[in-house]
Formats: C-alpha cells, sequence, structure tokens
C-alpha cells in the first residue's frame, strides 16, 4: 500500500514537471524600432491623399464636367459622380444631390478652376460618413472635418498647373489643411487622382476617440490626439495596388495628445519605394510596398 | 495503427467481460448491495495542459494564415512601446469531488486553475520592464458515468459545465502608475470521453478530454466509503 502511495505521487510528480513550466506561447519578434513613426506617417498620408481623392477631386471633375460638351455630360456625370446628380443652385453655383438630399455645393465664381482668378469653394456638412476607411488602417480617421459645415476652398495658384487648397475645422477644431496641389502631367486635369501630381504645404489632424453621452447627446471625448505636419519637400503621389500613396518626398510630423506629450517623426523618401523614419533616435529604411524595415542604420 | 487499436479494443473487451461477470455473479448470488462494495464519495488532484485555457484567453489565440497587421488607433500612440517576451504556464490544476448516485452514475463539481505568466520587455532597449499575468479559474459542477467498474479499474466517461473567471494583472518596473487588474467571465467546461482510474482507496488516473482542464489530465485521488470501510482491505 505505501509502495502503491510513493509510486502515485512519483507519476504526479512527473506529469507536473512534464505539464509545468512549458512554454504556451513563444515570445513577439521585437519589431522594428520605427514602427510607430512608421504608424504616424502612414495616418498622415492616408488622410491627406483621402481628403484630395474624396473632396479636393470634386471640384477638378465638376470642372472638367461644366467644361465638357453637351453631349459628354452626362457620361461624365455617371462616370465621377456616380451616387449623386448635378444641378444648377444659382448663378455660378452648383449642387450635388443624393436623391433628395445635398451632398455637396460648389460656388464657382463663374469661373473654371483654370482662370487664374478662381476661387472655388466647396462646402458640405459633415457626417461621420465621410471618415476615411483606408484599406486596412480603420484607426486611420481623421474627426477634424465630419462636425458642422465644412468649406474647402480651392484657388489657383500662381503657376498654371497649381492650385491651393485651404479648410478649417469647424466648430472651434484645431485642424486645418492648407496645401498646394502641383499637376504633373497636364496644365488642367481632369480629375486629380487619375494624373501625376504633387503636395506641399501644412496641416493638423484632430484625432477625437471615445464618445461620451450625457443626456443622449455628445457631451465630449475620452482622446484628443492631434497631428501637425510640414511637408518640406513636395510628396509625390503613387498607385499602390492598395491604392493611392506617396512615393517621394519628406515631411516632419508632431504628435501630441491631451497629456501634453508629443511624439515627433521625419519622414524622408530615398528613392522609389524606400522610406526612411527617424524616431526617437533611430533611423531606418522602410520599404513601403511590403511595410517591411529593409535597412537599419 | 491498426494492430494497436485491435489490442486496445481485445483488452477493453476482455476487462468488460469480466467485470460483467463479477457483477452478474454477485447479482445472482443475492451479494451485498454495490453501495456495500464500492465506492461512493471521491476526492481527486489532476494536472493538465493549459492549451484551452490559453485559447480562450487569448494567450494563444487561434489564428489562421499569415499575422495580420493590426494598425494601433492615434490614441495608443503614446503607450508604452513594448512586447511581451515567450508565454509560460505550469499547467492547468483541477481539484474536484464526486458522489457515486448509482453504481454508473456519479455527479459532483470541480474547481480549476490555469495561469500563464510572460515578462515585457522595452522595444528600443530590449530591456525588462514589466511582466503580465493570466489567471483562469474554473468553477464546475461535473458528471460522470463509469461503464465498466471493477474491484481495481474504472473506465469512464463525463462533461463538467460552469463558469471561469479570467484575471488579468500588470506589473511594470519603476512605475507608480497604477495599472488596473481585468476580469472577465468565461462559460467552462470539460469534455472527458474516456478516463480510467486504478486503485482501491488511493487510486490514479488519466483522461483525454477537451476543456479547461486539458487536453490530457492525470493525477491521484482517495475513495472514501461510509458504509463498508473493509472493501478497501479485501
Amino acid at each position: 500500500m505505501k509502495t502503491n502511495k510513493i509510486y502515485l505521487g512519483l507519476l504526479f510528480s512527473a506529469m507536473v514537471l512534464l505539464f509545468a513550466n512549458c512554454t504556451i506561447r513563444e515570445g513577439e519578434m521585437a519589431g522594428a524600432a520605427t514602427q510607430r513613426g512608421y504608424e504616424i506617417y502612414k495616418t498622415c498620408e492616408s488622410n491627406t491623399l483621402y481628403f484630395i481623392d474624396n473632396k479636393v477631386d470634386i471640384c477638378f471633375k465638376l470642372n472638367a464636367w461644366l467644361e465638357a460638351d453637351s453631349s459628354l455630360k452626362d457620361l461624365l456625370e455617371d462616370k465621377w459622380f456616380p451616387n449623386y446628380k448635378i444641378r444648377k443652385m444659382s448663378d455660378g453655383m452648383y449642387g450635388l444631390y443624393a436623391g433628395a438630399d445635398l451632398a455637396y455645393s460648389i460656388e464657382t465664381g463663374n469661373l473654371p478652376l483654370s482662370d487664374p482668378s478662381a476661387q472655388w469653394i466647396l462646402s458640405w456638412r459633415g457626417t461621420e460618413r465621410d471618415l476615411p476607411n483606408y484599406y486596412d488602417r480603420p484607426y486611420a480617421l481623421t474627426t477634424s472635418f465630419i462636425q458642422g459645415t465644412q468649406e474647402l476652398h480651392v484657388d489657383h495658384a500662381d503657376s498654371t498647373n497649381s492650385w491651393h487648397v485651404t479648410i478649417a475645422g469647424a466648430d472651434s477644431s484645431e485642424a486645418f489643411l492648407d496645401l498646394n496641389i502641383v499637376a504633373l502631367s497636364r496644365l488642367m486635369p481632369q480629375s486629380l487622382i487619375d494624373d501625376d501630381f504633387t503636395v506641399t504645404g501644412t496641416g493638423k489632424y484632430d484625432f477625437l476617440e471615445g464618445k461620451i453621452w450625457k443626456d443622449g447627446e455628445l457631451a465630449g471625448w475620452t482622446h484628443h490626439t492631434c497631428l501637425s505636419f510640414e511637408i518640406k519637400e513636395p510628396m509625390q503621389n503613387f498607385f499602390a495596388y492598395e491604392g493611392l500613396t506617396w512615393n517621394g518626398g519628406k515631411v516632419d510630423l508632431e504628435a501630441s495628445n491631451e497629456n501634453g506629450e508629443k511624439l515627433l517623426v521625419n519622414a524622408e523618401f530615398k528613392g522609389p519605394y524606400n522610406l526612411q523614419i527617424t524616431y526617437k533616435d533611430k533611423v531606418q529604411i522602410w520599404n513601403v510596398n511590403t511595410e517591411q524595415v529593409t535597412e537599419i542604420f | 495503427m491498426k494492430k494497436l487499436f485491435l489490442m486496445c479494443a481485445f483488452l477493453t473487451a476482455v476487462l468488460f467481460a469480466g467485470a460483467q461477470n463479477e457483477v452478474s455473479a454477485t447479482a445472482n448470488d443475492d451479494g451485498p448491495d454495490w453501495r456495500t462494495t464500492m465506492p461512493r464519495h471521491e476526492f481527486s488532484l489532476g494536472v493538465g495542459d493549459a492549451y484551452w485555457p490559453a485559447i480562450i484567453t487569448g494567450v494563444n489565440p487561434i489564428r489562421w494564415g499569415d499575422p495580420w497587421y493590426e494598425p494601433i488607433s492615434p490614441a495608443d500612440w503614446f503607450n508604452d512601446e513594448t512586447y511581451h517576451g515567450r508565454w509560460w504556464t505550469a499547467g492547468s490544476y483541477s481539484f474536484s469531488y464526486l458522489f457515486r448516485v448509482y453504481k454508473f452514475l456519479w455527479l459532483g463539481a470541480e474547481v480549476s486553475y490555469a495561469n500563464f505568466t510572460s515578462k515585457v520587455f522595452d522595444k528600443m532597449t530590449d530591456l525588462q520592464v514589466g511582466k503580465d499575468a493570466v489567471h483562469m479559474v474554473s468553477f464546475m459542477s461535473k458528471i460522470r458515468f463509469s461503464f465498466m467498474n471493477t474491484k481495481y479499474v474504472t473506465l469512464y466517461a463525463g462533461f463538467s459545465l460552469g463558469a471561469g473567471v479570467e484575471i488579468e494583472t500588470y506589473k511594470r518596473n519603476n512605475s507608480t502608475e497604477f495599472l488596473p487588474t481585468e476580469t472577465q467571465w468565461h462559460v467552462t467546461g470539460q469534455l472527458t470521453p474516456f478516463g480510467v482510474k486504478a486503485g482501491k482507496g488511493f487510486f490514479g488516473f488519466a483522461e483525454i478530454g477537451w476543456g479547461y482542464k486539458g487536453f490530457g489530465v492525470i493525477g491521484f485521488g482517495y475513495h472514501f466509503n461510509a458504509k463498508n470501510k473493509d472493501i478497501f482491505k479485501q
């Protein structure tokens, strides 16, 4: 009997040793030291290009529609505004209607965008539906321009193929964009995103996360993160498999939060697809196609 | 493999036949009731692998295909830039009590516990900056069907069902910041299609199954019999 108990004890101890202190999951890779900096850069890139693609380009497409022969207008309307109908609201004023709802109004001043004196104003009522959902980056959202009525100004700049684009966040938002867009392939592109262009300028995005409700109304947000950027060398657009990206240029970024913390990032293209990210004194080259670090300094 | 299966089937058949003979002999001879010849109370302690609790708690989640890219929210840009080292476990431990209602039917309860720990490292310096832990405690009611009951060997199947709490704790070096403990409740269970125990008073057991106790469980226990203590001396 005593021997049996000893055997049982030994068996149990052996099993404990077998099961105990075993690895249930291998450790994570440390990952790239500049991963967070790359994230911040991609957030700026996706938001800026989303804005150009979905807001600024409305002006260019409408300009092309206005200048097209009447026989082509229906074709262009279906191609570029499949969800809207273009209606003239008043002299020099056009509206994009989704059914009976006015989605966008465009004040042209009766001047085409190619005119040196052109000053267009695109207005819309900001909603959360305007948030970019940029392929696999669902958090790369700016809530800067979704509240209240938004006004985007597109003015012809000094040179014939460049335009000055500005927008200020409504409802006391600190967000703004002050960009210069230069068309590279044509003097007057029909659609920006069908063309090559560069972007320079500055901007700031507000990221408001975690809604706080009080008495059924939005009372505030739990997190308030800002992202400021200044383009030092023109950012060049590129059509990647995933969509519109940048593939040239240099930009300085600064992220800050409600606690006064700051993160500085410098992003500079060193060749096609090769983006050098400097973050917390670490310098690494990222391949923007594979999203992998290819070189470490 | 086929030979092994046939041998197991043969041994099981022999054991089962032996058990039937013993039972029928007792019944035909108008022998003592099973309550006086077989133990009715059982306590046991087991240890098993902790793979299932690791999956459920997210310590080692099942992922199909390549690891997906997980972008982080801007609100998380200012979080610590850290990564986890390997996750360790000391296995899943269980303690159970069973009462024999009928010769073939046992009812009872059990508690199981598994824990996982991992060191946390700073991404920039690779130095350890903390330690995270996940504890999983399950409270389950248990039912067992013993389909072969001999003097020394019992074969059985059964299952358990209950609730469990997952507790996550975070510890950071040189940090005065309060790191909250997170808790989450789960429905917990254990399916045991096959178990075997051997012994009289003290016994050892082994089970294969699926659940919070492990895919494989082994342990020991003790039988109590209130009506006839002499059965262990036979």
